[in-house]
């Protein structure tokens, strides 16, 4: 509520505008040009009749339409672009969850290989089901830190992560290099933990069917956060929409 | 102010109409149906371009971007072909309709009492 201190900035506030209607893929580039000429144009007009800038601003958008209906109108006309983006995020939504997974299971795989170095190879019962709940904690905890990182980064981050995206989409050379880091890496990871277990702990089949079984475990867990999640934020969104 | 229903049904002909004066750009075009209907007809000015952005799909009209006398680029719409007809079919509708409600509310025959 500072506008009374700080003096109005036309080119700002339609910057600001433009930005805000811009976040939707109901608009294309062109149609963000037009409304602008229109609303300078308005704007203008207004001012020859004596407004000032920031009230000749306001009336001009107002008359312009509010976000909701021109993106609904918009919308309608731009109908393919619309569902592209739905479906690029959906692609993106796939390819994390992926990744995600392939991290946590490094992670964990990682950590336990850690562990399992300092233990003997020859465990009691009990022992060994302290061990698959540790492994199971760890690999819970490694999955709910990523999903709060993710869920940061798209909500506190997102403009960030926008341009990085645009940034990354220009470059075939990043492009690429993105792919291989975001597929392979956890991957690798995953793989090679997984080697280095069963190679020195193949004589031990319990270490490594414990382990197994936490992780089948906290899989299930996660699969099971993750349709409570969906379904949660679908109950959210769903009625908005109509 | 005329009902939503009118005002969405008449933006068709009257772009149409409006454009056979010569090609114009949005903001123009929403300043003379203002003027023309006395303000009576006055359109949420933003929802105009999805209509120009349909017509235009249709081939009714055509767009240039170019820039006019004061400077600022604009986008310009010009009746096709296609408009033109368009058009004609428009004019027949709504005259029937004109002429129909006219009849009724001036009756244009005097009475034998």
């Amino acid at each position: 509520m500072d506008t009374n201190s700080t003096p109005f900035d036309l080119n700002r506030a339609l910057q600001t505008w433009r930005e805000n209607l811009g976040d939707s893929p109901a608009f294309r580039r062109e149609n963000l040009d037009e409304l602008e000429t229109h609303l300078r144009d308005s704007i203008a007009n207004l001012q020859q009749r004596g407004l000032g800038e920031d009230e000749a601003f306001l009336i001009a958008s107002r008359r312009v339409g509010t976000d909701t209906t021109l993106r609904a109108e918009f919308g309608k006309i731009n109908a393919q672009s619309v569902w592209i983006n739905r479906i690029l995020w959906m692609l993106i939504g796939t390819q994390l969850i992926g990744c995600l997974r392939n991290l946590v299971s490094a992670v964990t795989s990682g950590t336990s290989l850690g562990i399992l170095q300092f233990m003997s190879p020859d465990l009691g019962t009990s022992a060994q089901w302290t061990m698959g709940i540790l492994f199971g904690f760890i690999h819970l905890s490694a999955f709910a830190l990523a999903l709060a990182g993710g869920w940061w980064l798209f909500t506190k981050k997102s403009s960030y992560l926008c341009s990085w995206f645009r940034a990354v989409s220009q470059s075939p050379v990043k492009l690429i290099g993105s792919i291989l880091i975001l597929t392979l890496l956890p991957a690798n990871i995953m793989a090679l933990t997984n080697i280095i277990m069963l190679s020195t702990f193949k004589h031990s089949y319990k270490f490594t069917s414990c382990v197994s079984w936490s992780n089948l475990s906290a899989s299930l867990i996660e699969t099971i956060a993750l349709v409570v999640l969906t379904l949660l934020l679908a109950r959210k969104q769903m009625p908005a929409r109509n | 102010m005329l009902a939503k229903e009118l005002v969405a049904a008449s933006t068709v002909p009257l772009v149409l109409s409006v454009l056979t004066e010569g090609e114009n750009y949005g903001y123009a075009l929403i300043q003379r149906v203002r003027d023309l209907s006395g303000g009576r007809i006055a359109w949420t000015e933003g929802m105009l371009y999805p209509v120009l952005h349909w017509m235009e799909k249709e081939e009714l009209i055509e767009s240039e971007w170019r820039a006019g006398e004061s400077g600022r680029k604009r986008k310009y719409y010009r009746l096709r072909k296609e408009g033109h007809r368009a058009l004609q079919e428009e004019k027949q509708q709504w005259l029937a309709v004109h002429e129909t409600l006219t009849k009724l509310w001036i009756p244009t025959q005097p009475r034998l009492t």
